[in-house]
């Protein structure tokens, strides 16, 4: 059952996505298992990353989620104090803005993570994310093996 | 308050990005408005106040056109302070003739009633980073024709 259908579909789209990013944020921390993520997530669910991001193209559904958080976690590892901003105008769209600082796996080099998502939410479910990173020639430079 | 921080973001971009009149997009914002530029753009940095508006018109000119003229900007009143704006449309990059889709956020801070701060987020840099080595391999290469022009035969 969907978070969507367990608590009907009167969530404002600002706490779906609230739940979502705890969601995701558990799973990092306690190594929870991706049911209680993929319950925000509808089954079309779209993450548009940009081409010259180190994960790039279009994952969609639930696989395409799954496989996309995996390529993440073998990328990056962040360190503590990140913070999260939610920007939102309820009308099915919401602006995550994530601020801290992470390690890129491949290189060992340190980059300041600053990252504006924009969340589009149906029917108490998130239907796409485009992550728009702060710079993403760094992102790509920090996360390329010379 | 928050409709009102919407018309001022409205009436700054009215001006600066489709009527080009920076002196009047100025009456909506602090004199020492700043616009914030990701460290890895052609056009880094910070540009701050009317002539940084001016300067930074003129390097993104540099590198690239809007079809039409100028993008599709939708704004979004997002509480306290803030405005997001989506930024939507294609562009020509001058050095190249590539064709781009031009996917951009930008993030309106309002103070006392008038703008403060922009902060602006690409989805993909890379082809204005190809736009900006291929400007300046151009401009090398001029400098070098220049010179040898000069030289003594």
């Amino acid at each position: 059952m969907s978070a969507a259908e367990s608590q009907g579909t009167t969530r404002r789209p600002v706490e779906v996505v609230d739940a979502f990013e705890r969601a995701i944020q558990d799973r990092w921390r306690t190594g929870a298992g991706i049911d209680t993520v993929l319950a925000h997530l509808s089954p079309e669910v779209e993450v548009i990353e940009a081409p010259s991001m180190p994960y790039p193209g279009t994952f969609r559904g639930h696989d395409g989620f799954i496989e996309l958080t995996e390529r993440f976690a073998a990328t990056w590892t962040f360190l503590p104090g990140k913070t999260f901003e939610y920007l939102t105008d309820d009308k099915g769209r919401v602006m995550v803005l994530t601020l801290g600082r992470a390690v890129a796996k491949a290189t060992g080099r340190e980059i300041e993570w600053r990252l504006a998502e924009l969340f589009t939410v149906r029917d108490g479910l998130i239907t796409e994310i485009r992550p728009y990173y702060w710079d993403t020639a760094a992102i790509a430079a920090a996360t390329r093996a010379d | 308050m928050s409709s009102e921080n919407l018309t001022i973001v409205e009436n700054f971009e009215q001006a600066a990005l489709y009527e080009r009149d920076f002196e009047k997009a100025m009456q909506y914002a602090h004199p020492d408005l700043t616009v914030r530029e990701a460290p890895s753009l052609p056009y880094r940095g910070t540009y701050v106040g009317l002539e940084g508006q001016r300067q930074l018109l003129a390097d993104v000119d540099r590198l690239f056109e809007f079809d039409g003229g100028a993008p599709k900007v939708e704004f979004r009143d997002a509480g306290d302070d803030l405005v997001i704006g989506r930024v939507t449309g294609r562009a020509r990059l001058r050095a190249t003739g590539e064709e781009i889709d031009f996917l951009v956020i930008e993030l309106f801070t309002i103070r006392d009633g008038k703008l403060a701060d922009i902060e602006v987020f690409y989805w993909d840099q890379a082809a204005l980073l190809r736009a900006g080595e291929a400007e300046r391999a151009a401009a090398e290469r001029a400098s070098a024709e220049r010179a040898g022009a000069e030289e003594p035969a």
